[in-house]
This record gives structure tokens, C-alpha cells and sequence, in this order.
């Protein structure tokens, strides 16, 4: 028998529904609403979530969809079970809001298997790791802070630093060099970059092989909250069905935290550190936990971490960074010269920039590299002050190269070609190696730093 | 938002620079007024030793003409933070750089000889202080055991005021001859050969310490110069990381009353209900 509830009360995107004593149905069970929109008469439907319970047989559920048309006394259907959503080789190509529901116009998907949205991570005996990098094509990425293949990178950054820019680039050199499956979840994050990528991804062939999942600025806290929950549902339906490798994109994993703050508020939790959620560490660890690789296959993740003011203290921002394998810093500073991609060589790391897994090359170049740019930067006050004409010559040397160094690690990307009006290059990994080898060597002292900004390898510095 | 703790560091190293770099100020506006007073005396005294170079017997005069060796002394400065006091003189002298007798003048000089390998045979060492006469023994005697060549070139900065220092090349001695020549009318037993080598050694002695004067009145004019806009550059520098250090206490301060203020709310609304 359909268990039905009233709604009692409608704030925002809270609902409150009362249902008989006897059946009031579990946290995160999907609801329904059926009505009739007064002014075009057709019937809506709306989902939510439960979120609490609360006295008096009520439940708040967190609506996906906006709730203008509810009013007190309507029925609610609960599904008896969580959200779901479509999962499947039928999926590759098609775009999903976070319910499962397609929106690229095309025929509904039919007689596939469904996950819940909300899983539990692989148990610990289960997981698999393995120290290899996962090349990028890009120098500054995969000199300083190279990815894990099978682990977890951010991108941070603050507003317009190009954080979408590279992971757009990612995608792209993925699909050009390495191939397999990769989804991307949207979160939170402007229409119109959503729209850029799929036809991107339509023009370049690339689509076949992806799975995108959108819930956008303009959506519900609630649509927001479990986008990257459902897309992670799909990434480990290829992972333990399949058996397959997956690249897992999510941009911004930020407004995660902030939907989860939004509706944390008006469910009338107490706010913690800097107005988020009491329940910040327990949230992002789900999530974040769930990202992982199994002996079936593995999840590579990359996701875009906006930086709220610039500041990296941020709760948001800070328990993001414990879950990462790969930090890769966006800099304002950086962008601000008109170097792109703006990545902070100083505050970007990795977890496997180790002499043992990377290589003795790599290493020392990489430390050579955050050692000379590093001593750059302690200079910089002393040069604003002073000028560079007056530093001892060891130091003017360093900065002269380091100079070099930091507009080496520019580089064109495809996806901007239409922006820079250059062609973009992706580099391999022991070009950008040699490459940066040769300046610290002092190779191209008598180059002008001009010459080294917006290059792919070395050799086209001096052409 | 920067984080607070390090921005008060800069500031507080910034601010070290600025004492000293104001304190460098007003030494090298005290060393300048006097460095000025004498150049501007040995300025008045030139044209009299000029004159007397030309009174003497031409015959004198060809002995040191006869002489092929071509010597070129450079005039660095002695210390840094001079702006481009050296650097503007480099363009002269590497076409210099194969002459064989090369006299450096200043510690600086040194350096750049050594980073650009051009081969010098003496060095000495500028003036630190207001120069006196005896900085010129060394060089003159140099220039009289090689029986002061006629061809002797000075690569150094003229001075025309604090602001304006000019990279020059000089010659030591007269390059034309004029017709104001006139015998030294003066009675005397001194042989004539003598009294003129005797004008000669006043006349390079003269010369080679009004160059070091105004060498160093130009090194220091640099210098205040460097220092003033030092000076302008860290108070900017400061003023920026005090308004960055207010935005930063501020956002804190305020991030704190909010949260305070959120929370008690809450509480209250919970004793309401």
C-alpha cells in the first residue's frame, strides 16, 4: 500500500510533511509530489529528500525542484526508497540532472539497471593503490604536482583563476591520449560552462565515452547537494560492474559544501566555524571516501576546489585538502601577470613527488624548480624596493631564471585555442623535464624571458 | 585573505629596510654637499691647467705623443646601490676590452671586468670618503714610468647634478693643439725640458684627482637617488600591507561577531519553542 503524508509546512526548499505514527518513513527516502499548476494547468512532479524527523510524525525533506505551486494539505507519496538513478553502458553520451532524468533533448533511457544515489564506500579490504602518474600534458601540473592514477587531485582556486579552463584541458588531453571512460559532475557551476563542455565534447568525438551530470547555479540547494553523489554512483557502476578504469570530474566540489551549508541553515542546525554546516567533516568524508580505487578498477578523480576570498584557511577549502593525493594552487597573483594556466608552483604538491616513484630526474628538477622560485619570491620585497640592479649577482641570476622558469610553465591549452589564438600543445613528460633542466642550467640566459611564455616544449623558446 | 602572521612579518622586514634605506639617504645627502663644494672648486681650477698644459714647448709635448701604448682607466664605483652608475658605462668599454694596459678604478669595476672577462692590468680601489690627493699616487706613478702616454682614455660618468650623471669618454690629455702656445715667459735657471715635464706631472696629478672627484660626487648622487626612491618604494610597499593587514583584521573580527551573533540566535530561537 502507497504510504501517503500531508505537507504541514513549506520554507524554501524545506518541506515538512506529517505522515501516520506507524509509517514514517526513513531518512533519505525519495518523495513525490503530484499537483496541478494553477496557471498552466498541467500536473508537475516534485522530488525531495528526507533529511530529519522530527516531533509530531514529521519529516523535512530537502526538495530537488522548486516548490512555488505547494501548498499545506497536499499529498505526498514516499517512494519507500532512496533516489535512484540510471546507470549503465546506455548512459555514455547522454547528459543527466541529479535525479536521472536526461535533459540533452534525447529519448528517455529505458530497461537499465538503477543505483541509489547515496552509497556506501568499498570496504577497506577492497581498496587497491597504485604510485604511477597520470600524465596530463600539462608542464606545470606534471613537473610539480603529478597525479596519482587511481587517486584524488584538487584544483583550487578563487573566482576566474581558470580552475574549469584546466579541467576542461584534462579532458580533452584525456580523451586524446589515454581514452576510457570518464563522467563529469557539474555542481553548482554556470549553465553555460556545462553547455561548453558538451559541445566540446560532441565536436571532438569525445562524448562517446562520457557521462555528464549537471545541477547548476541556478538549481536547488538540495539538486546541488547530490549531484556528484549520483555521478559517483555511475563512475562505481563502471568500476565494480564493468570492471573499468574511470576519470571522474567534478566542478566545484565547493558548492557541495555550500548547498550542504544552505540547507544545514534551514533545517536550523546550529552553524559551526565561518557559518558552515556542523556536519562539514562527516559530508565531505562520504563523499570523499567513496572516491576510491578498488581491485576492480580504478577511480581518478579531479576536482575543482573554489577558494572563497582567496582564502585557503577556509573550513571548505581546508577539509577538502585531507582527502587529496595531488593540490594543484590557483593563483591570483599569477593570473594577474597574464600567465595561464595560474598555478602556483609553491603551494601545489603531490603525494607521489618522491625520488622512489617519480624518478631522481623529476624529483630534483621539481625541487630545484619550488627551491629557485621560492628564493624569487623571499627577493620580491627587496626588488619593489630596491630594484633588481641592485642584488649580489648569485641572486640577480636567480631571479633572471627564475623569471624564465615561472613563464615556462605558461603553456596554450585546446580548449582556449579560440581565446589565445595558439595552438595548444600537450607535453610530455620527459620534454618538460629536460625543458626545465636546461633553464636552471642557465641554457637560456641570454633568451629574453619574453620568449619563454605561452611555449609547449623548450625548443620552441629559442625558434 | 593573507594570512595575518605573515603579513605582519613583511611589514615589520620592510619596515627594517626603510630605516636603513632612509638612514643611507641622509648620509649620502651629507657626503654629496661636500663631494659638490670641492668638484665645484676643481671645476673653476681646470681651464687655468689646461691652459698652462698648452704653454709648454710643443717639442715636450711630441716626446709623449711619440709614445704608442694606448692606457685606458675605467672609474667605477667603489659600493653598490649606485642604479646604473656601472652598468651605463659597460657599452664604452667593450670596444676596450683587447687593450692590453686597462687601469680599473673601483671595486664594482672589478666585478663587471671579471664577469664580462675583460683582462685588466691594475686595479685600485675608489674613494669611500670625500677623496683626498694621495688617491692618485698609485695611478700617476703607473703613468710616469710609462712616461705619461699622450693616448691615455677615461671611461667614467660626468657629473652635471644629482640627477644626471653622463657615461663619457675622456682623454687625459689636450687632443688639439690651438695657437695660444707661448713659451713659458717666466725667468728661471730650471732647463726648459724639466720645467715642462714639471707642468706635465702637475697637469696629470691635477687631472687624475678631478676625475676621482667626480667620479665619487657621482657615485654618491646615485646613491641618493637609489636610496630617495627606496625610500618612496618601501613606504608604498608599507602602505599596502597596513591596508591588507586592516582588511585581514577586519574580515576576522567580523567574521567572529557573526558567528557569536548566528548562534546566539539560534540558541534563542530554540528557547522560544
Amino acid at each position: 500500500m502507497t504510504n501517503i503524508g500531508k505537507i504541514v509546512q513549506v520554507i524554501g526548499p524545506i518541506i515538512d510533511v506529517k505522515f501516520a505514527p506507524d509509517q514514517i518513513p526513513d531518512i533519505r527516502n525519495a518523495l513525490e509530489i503530484y499537483f496541478k499548476d494553477i496557471k498552466t494547468g498541467e500536473t508537475k512532479k516534485i522530488i525531495a529528500e528526507i533529511a530529519l524527523q522530527t516531533e509530531g510524525n514529521i519529516v523535512k525533506a530537502v526538495s530537488l525542484l522548486p516548490t512555488e505551486g505547494l501548498a499545506r494539505g497536499m499529498d505526498v507519496i514516499d517512494t519507500g526508497k532512496p533516489l535512484e538513478i540510471p546507470v549503465g553502458r546506455e548512459c555514455l553520451g547522454r547528459l543527466f540532472n541529479p535525479w536521472g532524468e536526461v535533459i540533452d533533448g534525447g529519448a528517455p533511457i529505458n530497461g537499465v539497471e538503477f543505483y541509489p544515489v547515496r552509497r556506501q564506500a568499498p570496504k577497506f579490504e577492497d581498496l587497491a593503490f597504485e604510485d604511477q602518474i597520470y600524465e596530463t600534458g600539462i608542464k606545470a601540473i606534471d613537473l610539480l604536482s603529478p597525479y596519482v592514477k587511481g587517486g584524488k587531485t584538487g584544483l583550487f582556486g578563487g573566482a576566474g583563476v581558470g580552475k574549469t579552463v584546466i579541467i576542461m584541458e584534462m579532458i580533452h588531453n584525456m580523451a586524446k591520449h589515454h581514452g576510457g571512460i570518464s563522467i563529469f559532475a557539474g555542481v553548482g557551476e554556470r549553465t553555460r560552462e556545462g553547455n561548453d563542455l558538451w559541445l566540446e565534447m560532441k565536436e571532438t568525438g569525445v562524448i562517446d565515452k562520457t557521462i555528464l551530470l549537471f545541477g547548476q547555479m541556478g538549481d536547488l540547494p538540495g539538486s546541488r547537494l547530490i549531484v556528484a553523489q549520483s555521478a559517483l554512483a555511475q563512475a562505481e557502476y563502471f568500476r565494480d560492474v564493468a570492471k573499468q578504469d574511470v576519470l571522474f570530474f567534478i566542478d566545484n566540489i565547493f558548492r557541495f559544501v555550500q548547498a550542504g551549508s544552505e540547507i544545514s541553515t534551514l533545517l536550523g542546525r546550529i552553524p559551526s566555524a565561518v557559518g558552515y554546516q556542523p556536519t562539514l567533516d562527516i559530508e565531505m568524508g562520504r563523499l570523499e571516501e567513496r572516491i576510491a580505487s578498488t581491485k576492480n578498477g580504478f577511480i581518478t578523480s579531479i576536482q575543482a576546489v573554489y577558494v572563497p576570498a582567496d582564502d585557503f584557511t577556509d573550513p571548505a577549502a581546508a577539509i577538502t585538502f585531507s582527502h587529496l593525493d595531488s593540490v594543484t594552487v590557483l593563483s591570483r597573483k599569477i593570473v594577474e601577470m597574464g600567465i595561464y594556466p595560474a598555478i602556483d608552483p609553491l603551494a601545489s604538491s603531490s603525494r607521489i613527488l618522491n625520488p622512489d616513484l617519480v624518478g631522481e630526474d623529476h624529483y630534483s628538477t621539481a625541487m630545484a624548480v619550488k627551491k629557485m622560485i621560492q628564493r624569487y619570491t623571499e627577493l620580491q620585497d627587496i626588488i619593489a624596493i630596491l630594484g633588481i640592479s641592485e642584488l649580489p649577482e648569485e641572486d640577480r641570476i636567480t631571479v633572471i631564471r627564475a623569471r624564465k622558469v615561472r613563464n615556462f610553465l605558461s603553456q596554450p591549452f585546446h580548449v582556449a585555442e579560440q581565446f589565445t589564438g595558439m595552438q595548444g600543445k600537450f607535453v610530455r613528460i620527459e620534454d618538460t623535464i629536460k625543458g626545465f633542466q636546461r633553464i636552471l642550467q642557465g641554457e637560456f640566459d641570454d633568451v629574453p624571458e619574453q620568449n619563454f611564455l605561452m611555449k609547449g616544449t623548450i625548443d620552441e623558446v629559442t625558434k | 585573505m593573507a594570512d595575518l602572521t605573515h603579513l605582519k612579518q613583511r611589514l615589520s622586514n620592510i619596515t627594517s629596510v626603510h630605516e636603513i634605506t632612509e638612514a643611507m639617504q641622509i648620509i649620502s645627502t651629507i657626503l654629496i654637499g661636500r663631494a659638490q663644494k670641492l668638484l665645484l672648486y676643481r671645476r673653476k681650477t681646470q681651464p687655468y691647467f689646461e691652459r698652462l698644459i698648452l704653454s709648454i714647448d710643443p717639442s715636450t709635448v711630441n716626446i709623449h705623443k711619440a709614445i704608442k701604448n694606448e692606457w685606458v682607466i675605467i672609474f667605477f664605483s667603489e659600493k653598490g646601490f649606485v642604479s646604473s652608475f656601472n652598468q651605463q658605462l659597460l657599452p664604452l668599454i667593450i670596444k676596450h676590452r683587447n687593450n692590453p694596459n686597462i687601469i680599473v678604478i673601483g671595486e664594482k669595476g672589478k666585478r663587471y671586468c671579471e664577469r664580462l672577462k675583460i683582462p685588466y692590468k691594475y686595479f685600485f680601489h675608489g674613494a669611500t670618503s670625500v677623496p683626498k690627493e694621495s688617491i692618485i699616487e698609485p695611478i700617476f706613478q703607473i703613468l710616469k714610468e710609462e712616461k705619461f702616454p699622450w693616448k691615455t682614455t677615461i671611461i667614467m660618468n660626468t657629473y652635471s647634478n644629482m640627477f644626471k650623471q653622463k657615461p663619457s669618454i675622456l682623454e687625459l690629455f689636450p687632443t688639439t693643439e690651438t695657437d695660444i702656445y707661448k713659451p713659458t715667459q717666466a725667468i728661471t735657471d730650471i732647463d726648459q725640458l724639466i720645467l715642462d715635464e714639471l707642468i706635465i706631472e702637475k697637469f696629470v696629478r691635477d687631472r687624475l684627482y678631478y676625475f676621482f672627484i667626480q667620479n665619487y660626487t657621482g657615485e654618491i648622487g646615485s646613491k641618493l637617488l637609489v636610496m630617495k626612491n627606496a625610500v618612496d618604494n618601501s613606504e608604498k610597499l608599507k602602505a599596502d600591507i597596513k591596508r591588507d593587514i586592516y582588511i585581514a583584521r577586519q574580515t576576522a573580527i567580523t567574521q567572529e561577531l557573526s558567528e557569536v551573533v548566528s548562534a546566539y540566535k539560534v540558541l534563542q530561537s530554540r528557547e522560544a519553542k
